[in-house]
Protein backbone atom coordinates (compact mmCIF):
# COMPACT_ATOMS: atom_id res chain seq x y z
CA UNK A 1 0.00 0.00 0.00
CA UNK A 2 1.65 3.44 -1.29
CA UNK A 3 2.32 5.95 1.56
CA UNK A 4 -0.17 8.68 0.29
CA UNK A 5 -2.93 5.76 0.20
CA UNK A 6 -2.24 5.58 3.87
CA UNK A 7 -3.17 9.48 4.54
CA UNK A 8 -6.20 8.93 2.39
CA UNK A 9 -7.82 6.03 4.11
CA UNK A 10 -6.99 7.91 7.15
CA UNK A 11 -9.05 11.43 6.21
CA UNK A 12 -11.60 9.24 4.25
CA UNK A 13 -12.41 6.89 7.87
CA UNK A 14 -11.61 9.53 10.21
CA UNK A 15 -12.97 12.54 8.91
CA UNK A 16 -16.09 11.30 8.68
CA UNK A 17 -16.68 9.45 11.61
CA UNK A 18 -15.22 12.68 13.74
CA UNK A 19 -18.09 15.02 11.79
CA UNK A 20 -20.28 12.34 12.66
CA UNK A 21 -19.26 12.62 16.21
CA UNK A 22 -19.07 16.01 16.74
CA UNK A 23 -22.95 16.38 14.85
CA UNK A 24 -24.23 13.96 16.84
CA UNK A 25 -22.52 15.13 20.46
CA UNK A 26 -24.40 18.42 19.55
CA UNK A 27 -27.64 17.08 18.95
CA UNK A 28 -27.88 14.94 22.20
CA UNK A 29 -26.69 18.72 23.46
CA UNK A 30 -23.41 18.11 24.42
CA UNK A 31 -22.27 21.39 24.96
CA UNK A 32 -19.68 21.94 22.17
CA UNK A 33 -16.76 22.52 24.61
CA UNK A 34 -17.11 18.59 26.46
CA UNK A 35 -17.55 17.60 22.68
CA UNK A 36 -14.36 18.93 21.25
CA UNK A 37 -12.55 17.93 24.50
CA UNK A 38 -13.37 14.24 24.16
CA UNK A 39 -11.77 14.50 20.67
CA UNK A 40 -8.93 15.63 22.02
CA UNK A 41 -8.13 13.88 25.07
CA UNK A 42 -9.45 10.58 24.61
CA UNK A 43 -8.75 10.16 21.11
CA UNK A 44 -11.16 7.24 20.72
CA UNK A 45 -14.42 6.35 18.32
CA UNK A 46 -15.55 3.59 20.31
CA UNK A 47 -14.79 5.09 23.61
CA UNK A 48 -16.38 8.43 22.91
CA UNK A 49 -19.44 6.98 20.90
CA UNK A 50 -19.88 4.74 24.33
CA UNK A 51 -20.22 8.44 26.09
CA UNK A 52 -22.92 9.75 23.81
CA UNK A 53 -24.91 6.44 25.12
CA UNK A 54 -24.16 6.66 28.40
CA UNK A 55 -25.25 10.76 28.34
CA UNK A 56 -28.47 9.17 26.74
CA UNK A 57 -29.03 7.18 29.84
CA UNK A 58 -27.71 9.59 32.39
CA UNK A 59 -24.25 9.75 33.21
CA UNK A 60 -23.30 6.92 35.82
CA UNK A 61 -19.31 7.34 36.02
CA UNK A 62 -18.47 4.00 37.57
CA UNK A 63 -20.16 2.34 34.32
CA UNK A 64 -18.80 4.50 31.47
CA UNK A 65 -15.22 4.10 33.14
CA UNK A 66 -16.07 0.40 33.16
CA UNK A 67 -16.85 0.41 29.69
CA UNK A 68 -14.21 2.10 28.72
CA UNK A 69 -11.90 -0.03 29.94
CA UNK A 70 -13.66 -2.99 28.35
CA UNK A 71 -13.59 -1.62 25.11
CA UNK A 72 -9.69 -0.62 25.45
CA UNK A 73 -8.88 -3.74 26.34
CA UNK A 74 -8.49 -4.58 22.58
CA UNK A 75 -5.96 -2.19 22.55
CA UNK A 76 -3.79 -4.33 24.48
CA UNK A 77 -2.50 -6.40 21.75
CA UNK A 78 -1.65 -3.81 19.03
CA UNK A 79 1.42 -1.78 20.03
CA UNK A 80 3.10 -5.29 21.10
CA UNK A 81 1.67 -6.65 17.50
CA UNK A 82 3.57 -3.87 15.66
CA UNK A 83 6.51 -4.23 18.00
CA UNK A 84 6.74 -8.15 16.67
CA UNK A 85 7.26 -6.86 13.27
CA UNK A 86 9.73 -4.56 13.80
CA UNK A 87 12.80 -5.04 16.14
CA UNK A 88 13.91 -1.72 16.47
CA UNK A 89 10.83 -0.05 18.53
CA UNK A 90 12.56 2.05 21.28
CA UNK A 91 10.57 3.10 24.10
CA UNK A 92 10.39 6.79 23.19
CA UNK A 93 9.04 4.98 20.46
CA UNK A 94 6.32 3.63 22.29
CA UNK A 95 6.00 6.68 24.13
CA UNK A 96 5.35 8.61 20.86
CA UNK A 97 3.55 6.23 18.95
CA UNK A 98 1.39 4.49 22.38
CA UNK A 99 -0.91 7.39 23.16
CA UNK A 100 -1.89 7.69 19.42
CA UNK A 101 -2.50 4.15 18.06
CA UNK A 102 -6.40 3.72 17.58
CA UNK A 103 -7.82 0.53 15.49
CA UNK A 104 -7.12 2.53 12.19
CA UNK A 105 -3.60 3.72 12.64
CA UNK A 106 -2.61 -0.25 14.25
CA UNK A 107 -4.35 -1.88 11.02
CA UNK A 108 -2.78 0.34 8.47
CA UNK A 109 0.61 -0.58 10.13
CA UNK A 110 0.62 -3.98 11.01
CA UNK A 111 -0.66 -4.42 6.83
CA UNK A 112 2.49 -2.97 5.99
CA UNK A 113 5.42 -4.38 7.84
CA UNK A 114 8.34 -2.39 6.39
CA UNK A 115 6.72 0.83 7.60
CA UNK A 116 9.56 2.71 9.95
CA UNK A 117 8.55 4.08 13.36
CA UNK A 118 8.60 7.66 12.50
CA UNK A 119 5.98 6.83 9.66
CA UNK A 120 3.76 5.33 12.28
CA UNK A 121 4.23 8.34 14.55
CA UNK A 122 3.57 10.82 11.31
CA UNK A 123 0.32 8.70 10.31
CA UNK A 124 -0.76 8.54 13.83
CA UNK A 125 -0.36 12.00 14.47
CA UNK A 126 -2.04 12.84 11.34
CA UNK A 127 -5.00 10.66 12.26
CA UNK A 128 -5.35 12.74 15.63
CA UNK A 129 -5.58 16.13 13.39
CA UNK A 130 -7.86 14.63 11.23
CA UNK A 131 -9.96 13.43 14.01
CA UNK A 132 -10.11 17.03 16.06
CA UNK A 133 -10.99 18.98 13.24
CA UNK A 134 -13.50 16.85 11.80
CA UNK A 135 -15.16 17.15 15.42
CA UNK A 136 -15.07 20.52 15.37
CA UNK A 137 -16.55 20.79 11.81
CA UNK A 138 -19.16 18.30 12.85
CA UNK A 139 -20.51 20.41 15.88
CA UNK A 140 -20.35 22.98 13.00
CA UNK A 141 -22.49 21.29 10.51
CA UNK A 142 -24.80 20.30 13.12
CA UNK A 143 -26.89 23.69 13.04
CA UNK A 144 -26.73 23.56 9.15
CA UNK A 145 -27.02 20.12 8.02
CA UNK A 146 -29.83 17.46 8.88
CA UNK A 147 -28.68 14.85 11.05
CA UNK A 148 -29.59 11.86 8.66
CA UNK A 149 -27.22 13.19 5.77
CA UNK A 150 -24.55 12.52 7.92
CA UNK A 151 -25.67 9.08 8.15
CA UNK A 152 -24.22 8.47 4.76
CA UNK A 153 -20.41 9.22 6.51
CA UNK A 154 -21.01 6.29 8.77
CA UNK A 155 -20.38 3.98 5.97
CA UNK A 156 -16.56 4.72 5.97
CA UNK A 157 -15.42 2.80 9.13
CA UNK A 158 -16.81 -0.63 8.11
CA UNK A 159 -15.64 0.25 4.50
CA UNK A 160 -12.08 0.44 5.93
CA UNK A 161 -12.18 -2.14 8.24
CA UNK A 162 -13.44 -4.67 5.09
CA UNK A 163 -10.75 -2.96 3.25
CA UNK A 164 -8.01 -4.20 5.46
CA UNK A 165 -9.51 -7.80 5.91
CA UNK A 166 -9.85 -8.77 2.59
CA UNK A 167 -5.78 -9.32 1.83
CA UNK A 168 -5.46 -10.94 5.02
CA UNK A 169 -7.89 -13.81 4.36
CA UNK A 170 -4.84 -16.44 3.05
CA UNK A 171 -5.47 -19.72 4.37
CA UNK A 172 -8.39 -21.31 5.63
CA UNK A 173 -7.56 -20.50 9.48
CA UNK A 174 -7.93 -17.05 8.51
CA UNK A 175 -11.48 -18.01 7.11
CA UNK A 176 -12.35 -19.74 10.19
CA UNK A 177 -11.17 -16.99 12.34
CA UNK A 178 -13.25 -14.55 10.35
CA UNK A 179 -15.98 -17.14 10.13
CA UNK A 180 -15.62 -17.31 13.83
CA UNK A 181 -14.96 -13.54 15.08
CA UNK A 182 -18.07 -12.34 12.70
CA UNK A 183 -20.45 -14.85 13.62
CA UNK A 184 -20.40 -14.11 17.12
CA UNK A 185 -20.23 -10.57 16.44
CA UNK A 186 -23.30 -10.50 14.67
CA UNK A 187 -24.93 -12.78 17.78
CA UNK A 188 -23.81 -9.71 20.26
CA UNK A 189 -25.34 -7.50 17.80
CA UNK A 190 -28.68 -9.42 17.31
CA UNK A 191 -28.97 -10.17 20.98
CA UNK A 192 -28.05 -6.23 21.47
CA UNK A 193 -24.90 -6.90 24.06
CA UNK A 194 -23.32 -3.83 25.29
CA UNK A 195 -20.59 -2.45 22.75
CA UNK A 196 -17.31 -3.56 25.22
CA UNK A 197 -18.49 -6.90 24.71
CA UNK A 198 -16.19 -6.92 20.94
CA UNK A 199 -13.53 -8.06 22.97
CA UNK A 200 -15.45 -11.71 23.25
CA UNK A 201 -15.48 -12.16 19.73
CA UNK A 202 -12.03 -10.64 19.17
CA UNK A 203 -10.99 -12.93 21.84
CA UNK A 204 -12.73 -16.42 20.38
CA UNK A 205 -11.84 -15.82 17.02
CA UNK A 206 -7.99 -16.08 17.75
CA UNK A 207 -8.71 -19.49 20.16
CA UNK A 208 -10.82 -20.98 16.76
CA UNK A 209 -8.27 -19.73 14.38
CA UNK A 210 -5.27 -21.31 16.67
CA UNK A 211 -6.77 -24.32 17.35
CA UNK A 212 -7.73 -24.78 13.49
CA UNK A 213 -4.02 -24.10 12.86
CA UNK A 214 -2.73 -26.38 15.13
CA UNK A 215 -5.33 -29.25 14.38
CA UNK A 216 -4.32 -28.82 11.00
CA UNK A 217 -1.22 -28.81 11.34
CA UNK A 218 -0.52 -31.64 13.26
CA UNK A 219 -2.31 -33.79 11.26
CA UNK A 220 0.19 -33.59 8.67
CA UNK B 1 -22.41 18.17 36.38
CA UNK B 2 -19.95 20.39 34.53
CA UNK B 3 -17.52 19.65 37.53
CA UNK B 4 -18.30 15.62 37.02
CA UNK B 5 -17.90 15.80 33.25
CA UNK B 6 -14.62 17.14 33.05
CA UNK B 7 -13.52 14.55 35.83
CA UNK B 8 -15.23 11.61 33.59
CA UNK B 9 -13.31 13.11 30.52
CA UNK B 10 -9.94 13.29 32.21
CA UNK B 11 -10.51 9.61 33.63
CA UNK B 12 -11.19 8.62 30.34
CA UNK B 13 -8.49 10.22 28.47
CA UNK B 14 -5.74 8.47 31.35
CA UNK B 15 -7.38 5.45 30.69
CA UNK B 16 -7.39 5.70 26.95
CA UNK B 17 -3.61 6.30 27.18
CA UNK B 18 -2.29 3.49 29.66
CA UNK B 19 -3.80 1.25 27.81
CA UNK B 20 -2.09 1.87 25.12
CA UNK B 21 1.21 2.60 26.25
CA UNK B 22 1.79 0.13 29.44
CA UNK B 23 0.44 -3.04 27.82
CA UNK B 24 3.15 -2.64 24.93
CA UNK B 25 5.73 -1.46 27.18
CA UNK B 26 5.58 -4.75 29.44
CA UNK B 27 5.63 -6.59 25.99
CA UNK B 28 8.31 -4.99 25.01
CA UNK B 29 10.59 -6.45 28.04
CA UNK B 30 9.95 -9.98 26.74
CA UNK B 31 10.21 -9.37 22.79
CA UNK B 32 12.17 -12.67 22.07
CA UNK B 33 9.09 -14.39 22.27
CA UNK B 34 8.49 -15.47 18.47
CA UNK B 35 5.86 -17.70 19.26
CA UNK B 36 3.54 -14.80 19.79
CA UNK B 37 3.57 -13.47 15.89
CA UNK B 38 1.47 -15.57 15.22
CA UNK B 39 -0.94 -15.23 17.39
CA UNK B 40 -1.05 -11.25 16.64
CA UNK B 41 -1.54 -12.34 13.02
CA UNK B 42 -5.03 -13.79 14.22
CA UNK B 43 -5.83 -11.12 16.39
CA UNK B 44 -5.46 -8.83 13.83
CA UNK B 45 -7.87 -11.10 11.41
CA UNK B 46 -10.30 -11.63 14.30
CA UNK B 47 -10.53 -7.88 15.39
CA UNK B 48 -10.97 -6.06 11.54
CA UNK B 49 -13.87 -8.60 11.34
CA UNK B 50 -14.92 -7.37 14.53
CA UNK B 51 -14.75 -3.73 14.34
CA UNK B 52 -16.15 -3.98 10.93
CA UNK B 53 -19.30 -5.99 12.47
CA UNK B 54 -19.01 -3.48 15.04
CA UNK B 55 -19.00 -0.11 12.63
CA UNK B 56 -21.99 -0.98 10.80
CA UNK B 57 -24.35 1.51 11.68
CA UNK B 58 -27.31 0.92 9.65
CA UNK B 59 -28.14 -2.52 8.68
CA UNK B 60 -30.19 -1.67 5.17
CA UNK B 61 -30.51 -3.12 1.99
CA UNK B 62 -28.82 -0.11 0.74
CA UNK B 63 -26.15 -0.20 3.40
CA UNK B 64 -25.45 -3.75 2.29
CA UNK B 65 -25.51 -3.05 -1.25
CA UNK B 66 -23.11 -0.83 -0.44
CA UNK B 67 -20.33 -3.03 1.20
CA UNK B 68 -21.03 -5.85 -1.19
CA UNK B 69 -19.37 -2.93 -4.21
CA UNK B 70 -16.94 -1.83 -1.89
CA UNK B 71 -16.00 -5.64 -0.90
CA UNK B 72 -15.48 -6.14 -5.21
CA UNK B 73 -13.75 -3.16 -4.93
CA UNK B 74 -11.42 -4.38 -2.49
CA UNK B 75 -11.14 -7.55 -3.73
CA UNK B 76 -10.01 -6.25 -7.24
CA UNK B 77 -7.87 -3.27 -6.39
CA UNK B 78 -6.48 -3.91 -2.96
CA UNK B 79 -6.82 -0.20 -2.85
CA UNK B 80 -7.96 1.13 0.51
CA UNK B 81 -9.32 4.55 -0.01
CA UNK B 82 -11.06 3.35 -3.32
CA UNK B 83 -12.95 0.81 -1.00
CA UNK B 84 -14.07 3.84 1.77
CA UNK B 85 -14.89 6.28 -1.23
CA UNK B 86 -17.03 3.44 -3.48
CA UNK B 87 -19.39 2.44 -0.36
CA UNK B 88 -19.65 6.27 0.71
CA UNK B 89 -20.51 6.97 -2.74
CA UNK B 90 -22.85 3.76 -3.41
CA UNK B 91 -24.54 4.49 -0.48
CA UNK B 92 -25.11 8.05 -1.27
CA UNK B 93 -26.24 7.17 -4.81
CA UNK B 94 -28.55 4.80 -3.50
CA UNK B 95 -30.40 7.22 -1.38
CA UNK B 96 -31.39 9.24 -4.19
CA UNK B 97 -33.44 6.89 -5.66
Amino acid sequence: MGGYNKYFSISFSYIPAGIAFGAFAIALRIPAPYAIMLSLLVFSGAVQSAFLGFWVAGIEPFSIILTAFLLNLRHTFYGAHIESQRKNVTISDIFKIGPFLTDEAYALAVSDSGMSNNAIFALSIYGYINWASATVLGVFLASIVPLHYLDILLMALPALFMGLLVPKLKGNYAIITVASAGAISIIGRILDFPSFFIIVPIMLGVIAGATFKKLSEGGK
Amino acid sequence: MQFLLIIIIIVLAVLSLVQRVVPWIFYSRFRENKRLENLFELFAISAFTSLFVYNVQNVSFISIAALSVALIVALKTKNLSLTIVTAILVYSISLLF
